[in-house]
């Protein structure tokens, strides 16, 4: 976060558009001119933004003012002109479009003023740049290739205008998604020892592909188009020369005559995918296709040995994350000194030192639990090892789970899991002083079976079915019987899985392995996560209320949106009946924090007490280690602060920090969640919290922010501080599953953590 | 997808035809010079022959160690069994750690009748030659502890000098923490190679660049300037295994655990024989003794004025290069004319060039903390060994890549068994190994300086039958 030193009014020429034909809504005449405007700054090299249903420039007139096309192959071809409006200041006050300048000015330093290469994101709050850190060995078995993207915002923080900069990494397929398959073939053929012929592969090879891609998102290349939002399979049944059915022309004739696209392989295979309402199999060519991956995809592709130095690369260490970030901000200001000087420094500027957040920053010191009767101190660093701390020591849950009956599903031999199965009733009966019994199924279906125990626990080989297998189990198991549904595959079937394997039973079964000192003021806390499929445009919203001791009060029903009110009216009634409550919301997409807000404003003559905390993600943003603890006076030698790591690439994260953005705003840092081999590795992201509403004495900003804080030590299926409270954590967890598998037919199960 | 430790089963083993022990013995009888030459083999000779036989013949585990004390007779032995296997069609190589013992085993060939005489090769070597071999003999195998990390597949270097501009470039890399040692994350790996490549004039540099993700990046700051080191992450490059079987031969084994650690071996794959304790790695001709000296001003002390006079050939062996360039200065004081100094990297050929001086002197003290001079190799002559302090060991660059502490007080156990094992190589020739620092768990004699002194100078009478025994 960098201060802006400077923050003039801007002054625009703004320009009334008229479009033809007219657009069929606002947001397509937003993207349209959006797209227009972003056509004219390249093609111009001055800075035009769409505003509402206007377009403005800066520094200078836009000229010519007819003849603008916006083609887009969704939504069509349109012609734009412009008539010049007036010449105005647009002032701070005016903060989105102030920002939106700002952004359009820096995009314009970095594209246009810039020798070196970035380019527009297609997801407009970015910069790509292309600096590529993967080597062509790892390339050449991957597939993939790494780029840069940066984020670039203007936000408000300490109610000034701060500008954001942050460096993520972003990956896809190495040149096209042909390339990326051919790619695939090396590691493949290596490992198997056998020569794989792209155009007739093996079938271990095609069902190697259809694992790694199914259901991946593809962005065309070569020619403007839709993106593929889900890859089915990709077949070598057809060819890219091959009519497919329900289409007597070939893939490749068909882009030749639309896009004029030559030179394409015609052997290579096609890929399948649907799209909405529709049956039929839509296909597509790799060639012109570009995969986006994450770390789970690489996961699947490099082996255990390389991923420490890959997952370098994606998350880099804090100082030389920074010194990137320095870099992009020099290059912006030397730009735009030179070729803006009209407007940069004189009218806004970017300070080149980051906000000192030390000020308005205080750091959680440690977070107590309730865990075997004791009260238990967890210092920093708040990391995955809390839990494990205790695997020797004879220390109980909370609420211990009584006598428990398992039955095994498995197509492995019980011998081979006798070891495991033995260390799993040691850990049970530590943690429970009780014992867990364990029988191996002969029955004949996966129903019968559950009927017979209170839990299910299902083992299986790591396979390429590994999801489908799994997922029959959570439908079968899971949202059919009254019994939990435990998942654990072969190769986790260890001494290391079972502290976490009980704990994760414990919460399944409706018990508790730790909990929080119960809040004095706080008597109930309440989580509301809003949800929205975006393929089905189905919206519900999922809660839960827990008591103040963080263990589990009840988990709702999802409702739809329509029946929110009696959602909020239950709620409230427990609110009403318990006395003070906090609501925790996840991102309020429906706008419900206003409803329920008026809704608690009503009770006892206006004096229910209750505090209403949005959250959202603020991916955004970096907390780096240059933030230091307040200083304070100090005599003699001074001590360090800083913490020193012999690796550089995990340097000390400040966790469990809470910055104050504003009066009712905070950022919070929960956990580190640095771990050498994790997919999650690197500083952690900040979520952001607001204190969007709230009555009565009980509510002190400060301690409300530290009990959110001891709540992240409750989303206990993962046993370490998680970057959301408990009762968020946990409905993000059962939409996950909502979405994937459904919803469990028992009502009993459906009160209970069934999902994590 | 992960390669683990190699793991081969029983099936797959391979085995090599021997006839029983006796006929074996009079078959390599008749290949050995050194047979003939004194008409038997030394005791210990037939019993690391007999258990080489069990091994092969008992157990179809792909890795066999076997132990023998120093100057047991091992190169003869390894060099017989390895032109055995050879001769028997299986391609066959000895692997020395250093090119001093490989030349050792080369010399040892000529004591040996055959028309396949096997390959001798430094570790490095052999890495790369692998696949090549049915049977490999590794000599002084506990060295491949640290001895791996010289093959350039595993660990590559690159040195920049304090004097150079780079030097002040990439310093402030490690400068942050205040640790002589730093492991880059790959991205400021990335970046400081191209750094390098921009300004400096490296070899090999791309060859890193276009793997680099398979590689770890460390820094360290020495005094001569900045290493950069680049450790294989890729398990594979560590397999010793050639296709048929590994023989390893030490006085001071790994064990399976180590093996598994700095070899990639599974323990599954391993069979040890003949583990030696250290009451039966003592000669009877040697006196070994310590003294327990309270400072380093005595240590120096004591040894300038018991080596005045006594014109014996000395070694001394110390642990790093400071300390033997300290020792060297404090002694050529005294003995100047006396004093060789092979000091720890140098090149080949200055070292070679330096032995050749001591080799050549009657009464030469050699002053060393090159690795070289404390195992293995056979200094004709020799009947004094002094080691002023424990060798504790040197992290090896895996070690501080796995945050391992190597296991110090093992370690040093071995070097001191290696480098007292230096003297009494002839069995008539009395010699003196002397501590100057009181060992653990090791048989030595604790006397005073005065009572050590003694000891090196009843010595003397048999200095001059040292011609009549060096072989």
């Amino acid at each position: 976060m960098f201060p802006l030193l400077r923050h003039q009014p801007i002054p625009v020429f703004t320009y009334l558009p008229t479009i033809d034909p007219k657009p069929v809504n606002r947001p397509q005449s937003y993207q349209i001119l959006g797209g227009v405007a972003k056509g004219i700054t390249t093609s111009s090299k001055i800075p035009v933004i769409q505003s509402e249903q206007a377009i403005q420039s800066v520094q200078n007139r836009i000229e010519p003012l007819t003849g603008y096309v916006y083609e887009n192959p969704e939504i069509g071809r349109f012609r734009v002109d412009l008539g010049e409006s007036d010449h105005r200041e647009i002032s701070i006050d005016q903060f989105e479009n102030y920002a939106h300048l700002v952004n359009r000015i820096v995009d314009l330093a970095l594209t246009t003023f810039s020798s070196e290469y970035y380019k527009y994101h297609p997801d407009p709050p970015y910069i790509l740049r292309d600096e590529p850190y993967f080597d062509k060995d790892l390339i050449s078995r991957t597939g993939v290739l790494d780029a840069k993207r940066y984020y670039r915002g203007v936000h408000i923080f300490k109610d000034s205008p701060v500008f954001v900069l942050n460096r993520e990494t972003q990956l896809r397929s190495h040149g096209n998604m042909l390339n990326e398959i051919s790619d695939l073939r090396t590691q493949f053929g290596e490992s198997r020892e056998e020569k794989i012929d792209l155009y007739n592969p093996s079938q271990s090879f095609v069902d190697y592909i259809n694992y790694l891609f199914r259901g991946k998102t593809a962005d065309v290349k070569g020619y403007p188009g839709p993106s593929v939002r889900k890859i089915n399979a990709i077949t070598w049944k057809y060819r890219v020369k091959d009519a497919v059915p329900g289409n007597p022309v070939s893939q490749m004739e068909y882009f030749r005559k639309t896009y004029g696209i030559t030179g394409l392989d015609p052997e290579q295979p096609l890929v399948e995918y649907s799209i909405e309402n529709t049956r039929e199999p839509r296909y597509h060519i790799p060639q012109l296709l570009s995969v986006g991956h994450d770390m789970r995809d690489l996961e699947r592709r490099i082996p255990r040995w390389r991923r420490q130095q890959v997952w370098g690369v994606l998350h880099p260490d804090c100082k030389n994350q920074l010194s990137k970030i320095f870099e992009i901000l020099t290059k912006i200001d030397e730009n735009l000194r030179r070729y803006m000087p009209g407007t940069y420094p004189s009218i806004f500027e970017i300070a080149k030192e980051p906000l000192d957040v030390s000020e308005i920053a205080f750091r959680i010191p440690e977070l107590k639990l309730l865990f075997g009767g004791k009260d238990i101190t967890v210092k920093h660093p708040f990391d995955i090892s809390f839990y494990h701390q205790y695997s020797d020591k004879n220390i109980k849950f909370a609420k211990p789970v009584p006598r428990t009956k398992t039955i095994v599903l498995t197509d492995l031999d019980p011998e081979d899991l006798k070891s495991f199965m033995s260390d799993l009733q040691s850990e049970f009966l530590k943690r429970n002083n009780s014992n867990l019994e364990i029988e191996f199924s002969t029955a004949p279906s996966l129903a019968s079976s559950a009927r017979e125990g209170d839990v299910v626990l299902t083992v299986s080989p790591e396979t390429d079915e590994e999801d489908a297998v799994y997922r029959n189990y959570k439908i079968s198991i899971q949202n059919k019987t009254p019994a939990a549904h435990q998942h654990v595959t072969q190769a986790h079937a260890d001494k290391d899985s079972v502290m976490q394997l009980v704990m994760q039973l414990a919460l399944k079964l409706g018990f508790e392995p730790w909990l929080v000192p119960p809040s004095i003021n706080v008597k109930r806390i309440f989580g509301l996560h809003s949800y929205l499929d975006f393929e089905t445009g189905k919206r519900l919203v999922f809660a839960i209320a827990h008591n103040s001791d963080g263990s589990l009060l009840r988990q709702f029903d999802p409702v739809d949106l329509q029946d929110f009110d009696r959602l909020a009216e239950e709620l409230v009634a427990i609110n009403e009946k318990s006395g003070p409550s906090l609501y925790l919301f996840g991102f309020d997409r429906f706008g419900l924090i206003p409803r329920l807000d008026s809704l608690l404003a009503e009770k006892k003559d206006g004096q229910l007490e209750y505090c209403i905390v949005h959250f959202e993600d603020q991916e955004h943003f970096r907390f780096f280690e240059t933030w230091f603890p307040r200083k304070a006076p100090r005599f003699g030698k001074a001590e360090e602060v800083e913490s020193k790591s012999i690796v550089e690439a995990f340097e000390v994260a400040p966790e469990g920090l809470a910055v104050r953005a504003s009066e009712n705003t905070y950022f919070l840092v929960t956990g580190r969640t640095i771990e050498k081999n994790a997919l999650k590795r690197g500083c952690p992201t900040p979520v952001r919290l607001t204190l969007a509403s709230k009555r009565g004495a009980v509510w002190k900003n400060d301690e409300v922010v530290r009990l959110i804080f001891s709540l992240c030590i409750m989303g206990r299926a993962s046993g370490h501080v998680t970057r959301y409270p408990s009762p968020l954590y946990y409905l993000r967890s059962y939409a996950h599953y909502f979405r994937l598998y459904g919803l469990p037919d028992h009502a009993t199960v459906r009160q209970k953590l069934f999902h994590i | 997808m992960q390669p683990s430790a190699k793991n081969y089963s029983i099936s797959d083993a391979s085995t090599v035809n021997l006839p029983n022990f006796d006929d074996w013995i009079i078959s390599l009888q008749k290949i050995s010079k050194t047979y003939r030459k004194y008409g038997s083999f030394l005791p210990t000779q037939i019993e690391l022959l007999k258990n080489v036989h069990d091994g092969l013949l008992s157990s179809n585990s792909r890795v066999l160690e076997f132990a023998a004390p120093p100057a047991s007779g091992k190169t003869h032995v390894i060099a017989l069994c390895a032109s055995y296997f050879e001769a028997q069609g299986i391609a066959s190589c000895v692997v020395a750690p250093n090119r001093e013992l490989a030349s050792d085993f080369v010399r040892e060939s000529h004591n040996i009748e055959s028309r396949l005489i096997p390959e001798v090769l430094t570790i490095g070597n052999y890495v790369r030659k692998i696949k090549q071999f049915g049977f490999a003999l590794i000599d002084e195998a506990h060295n491949l502890r640290s001895g791996l990390e010289l093959c350039p597949e595993i660990v590559k270097t690159i040195h920049i000098a304090r004097e150079s501009s780079l030097y002040k470039i990439l310093l402030h890399r490690i400068e942050q923490t205040g640790l002589i040692a730093k492991e880059l994350n790959t991205e400021s790996a990335h970046d400081t190679l191209t750094t390098l490549r921009k300004y400096g004039d490296f070899s090999g540099l791309a060859k890193i660049l276009g793997t680099l993700t398979e590689w770890r990046t460390f820094l360290f700051q020495t005094e001569q300037g900045l290493d950069i080191k680049f450790l294989s992450t890729n398990p594979q490059r560590r397999d010793l295994i050639p296709k048929k079987r590994l023989l390893l031969f030490s006085a001071t084994p790994l064990d399976e655990k180590e093996l598994q650690f700095y070899c990639n071996i599974n323990p599954a794959s391993t069979r040890v024989f003949s583990k030696i304790t250290h009451s039966n790695e003592h000669m009877t001709n040697v006196d070994y003794l310590f003294v327990d000296c309270a400072t380093e001003l005595e240590k120096t002390r004591l040894v300038s004025s018991a080596l005045t006079g006594l014109k014996i050939t000395t070694l001394l062996l110390l642990n790093n290069n400071k300390e033997c360039l300290k020792w060297s200065r404090v002694l050529s004081h005294q003995h100047e004319r006396r004093v060789i100094t092979i000091r720890s990297h140098v090149s080949y050929s200055t070292r070679v060039q330096q032995y050749q001086k001591f080799a050549g002197s009657k009464n030469g003290i050699l002053v060393t903390s090159s690795s070289v001079f404390w195992e293995g190799i056979n200094i004709s002559g020799l009947r004094i060994v002094i080691i002023p302090n424990p060798p504790y060991p040197q992290p090896t660059l895996l070690e501080v890549a796995s945050g391992v502490h190597p296991p110090y007080e093992a370690v040093v156990r071995r070097r001191l068994t290696q480098g007292a094992g230096r003297v009494g190589r002839e069995p008539n020739l009395p010699c003196v190994s002397v501590l100057l620092f009181k060992p653990r768990g090791m048989a030595f004699d604790g006397v005073t300086g005065e009572a050590m002194t003694q000891a090196l100078q009843n010595l003397l009478p048999s200095a001059k039958e040292i011609v009549k025994y060096v072989r």
